[in-house]
């Protein structure tokens, strides 16, 4: 496989992993944290 | 409850169908007979390219229906910074896939073309947007300083836009052949290319889908907080407004204890 | 809304009169720059005047966020910019007030600016009605967009590398089509005929209109 062709692939599979995981912790994190604080009524909604 | 379902189901199809992408665009697809397999970034560049774009095309029309007063609403401005950020995103990946694929094909990472200078600048110009979003301000005004800083923004694309093709243009002809030009689009290729098109669009969506999802909850946890803070500072007047009751008038200790019909004071 | 607007410019010139700092401050530094470009550029003279053009502008444009930022740390103090919307003075009357001292201003580190890169880089001068006509077409320009994104990043806790990230790229198109003008403007036969200077006076008649526009929401809270 072309070395170019190989860098640009894994730097958009990378790079969008990435972000994703960033956005799936932290979406998770915040929800616990709404659940904690006892609104679940809140949470439910999300 | 059926938004949690749809996206899941639009995080599950966009990556299937970048499988797909990466799986024809690398495997299936035949070498290019002109660029041989470096052809292959045609099927990821362009797509993600036309994300980007559309992110910010988003974002503005986001920021357009916050101002507008009878739309206005933090909906709008949560949308607008959820798709800004996807954007820079995906602005970065179009300046790296770019040059990525312009060294081998020009011999060069970066050239002052056109296209190329106005990416740059859009990148810079959104990250300054997000930047501008992280000042502490209450969510309406930042809603709005922002949603001005969009409008503008967007106003200011096509102008940059004419401007570094007069400047390229005026003095010396353009240099640099445009990239998907002396590349010849046909059958499977085609094909990969438009599902190419489709998967990162549904990647943009699902992303934008969560980080809009994201801001809604830190929204609600930080406006908890307050309410939160608030109520315990008003208890703790009322506790010291008691202890300081109690300190200067002993005879009121108590609801039950106030001065019977005689109404002698204690002191 | 002339008159008010006229209030306020003087307002802002005499703030300035009475403290002085981008007399004793922000030309001092653009010269100190120019200084450093100097140094950094190892005095190749052939080199420095080809690129003063260029200079000048990255200079100007530099030196004019401090006045920006000036303009607004004064109305941030005392809420001043609150109290003005609260006697109803039209936005628009506070953004040509506050542009035609932030204009003056920028005129005058201008002058300086191009006198000391005259004497120091010794580029030629073939058009000075070119030079001056673009210079205060990008001079509005660059006035309104920054004083728009003044008082959007107006804030205690905004740090002050914000204003320049949020102004240069917005006035990349400024940037370019000016020093293309001043570039002409270095050849003999140059003229106000100059395509870029149609450019410059294009995308600013745009940015002086758009930062009417903007600045009246962005200031409002």
């Amino acid at each position: 496989m072309n070395p170019y062709v190989t860098a640009g692939y894994s730097a958009v599979l990378v790079t969008l992993a990435v972000y994703a995981a960033w956005l799936v912790i932290k979406s998770a994190r915040l929800r616990r944290a709404i659940l904690k604080a006892g609104s679940t009524e809140a949470g439910g909604r999300a | 409850m059926t938004t949690t379902l749809v996206r899941k189901a639009v995080g599950v199809t966009s990556l299937a169908l970048v499988a797909a992408t990466v799986v024809m665009g690398l495997f299936v697809t035949p070498p290019d007979v002109v660029q041989g397999n470096l052809a292959r970034l045609l099927y990821v560049h362009p797509p993600v390219a036309w994300v980007a774009y559309l992110a910010y095309g988003v974002t503005s029309i986001a920021s357009g229906l916050y101002l507008w007063r009878p739309t206005r609403s933090l909906k709008w401005d949560r949308i607008a910074v959820a798709s800004a950020e996807v954007g820079v995103v995906f602005t970065g990946l179009t300046l790296v896939t770019g040059s990525i694929w312009g060294r081998p094909a020009w011999g060069v990472w970066w050239t002052w073309d056109a296209r190329l200078t106005t990416t740059a600048i859009l990148f810079v110009l959104y990250l300054g947007y997000l930047a501008l979003r992280r000042i502490p301000l209450s969510p309406e005004t930042r809603a709005k300083r922002s949603a001005v800083a969009a409008l503008i923004a967007f106003i200011d694309v096509p102008i940059v836009h004419e401007s570094v093709v007069w400047w390229r243009t005026l003095h010396q002809g353009a240099t640099v052949a445009t990239l998907g030009a002396n590349t010849k689009v046909h059958g499977i290729m085609a094909w990969t290319l438009l599902l190419g098109f489709i998967a990162f669009t549904m990647v943009y969506i699902w992303m934008a889908m969560v980080r809009y999802r994201v801001e809604t909850m830190s929204a609600e946890i930080e406006a908890h907080q307050l309410e939160a803070w608030e109520a315990e500072r008003m208890a703790e007047a009322d506790t010291s407004d008691a202890a300081i009751g109690r300190l200067l008038d002993p005879g009121t200790r108590a609801p039950d204890e106030v001065p019977t019909d005689q109404g002698v004071a204690p002191r | 809304m002339i008159r008010r607007a006229w209030a306020v410019a003087r307002k802002d010139m005499l703030i300035e009169v009475h403290s002085k700092v981008a007399l004793n401050q922000v030309i001092p530094f653009a010269l100190a720059v120019l200084l450093t470009f100097g140094f950094a550029l190892d005095t190749r003279n052939q080199l420095l005047a080809e690129i003063a053009p260029g200079l000048f502008w990255v200079v100007v444009l530099f030196s004019s966020l401090y006045l920006i930022s000036r303009s607004f740390r004064v109305e941030r103090e005392n809420a001043a910019m609150e109290g003005l919307v609260l006697y109803g003075i039209d936005p628009m009357a506070v953004f040509f007030g506050k542009l035609a001292a932030l204009a003056l201003q920028m005129f005058v580190l201008e002058a300086v600016a191009a006198a000391g890169i005259v004497i120091l880089f010794n580029p030629p001068v073939g058009s000075l009605g070119l030079l001056a006509i673009s210079a205060v077409a990008a001079t509005l320009a660059i006035g309104s967009i920054g004083l728009v994104y003044g008082a959007l990043s107006s804030s205690e806790q905004s740090g002050e590398s914000l204003l320049p990230l949020l102004v240069i790229p917005v006035l990349a198109p400024i940037v370019i089509s000016a020093a293309k003008c001043w570039s002409d403007a270095e050849s003999a036969g140059a003229g106000i005929y100059d395509p870029w200077l149609k450019i410059v006076a294009i995308f600013s008649a745009v940015f002086l209109a758009v930062g009417a526009a903007a600045f009246g929401p962005a200031m409002e809270d």
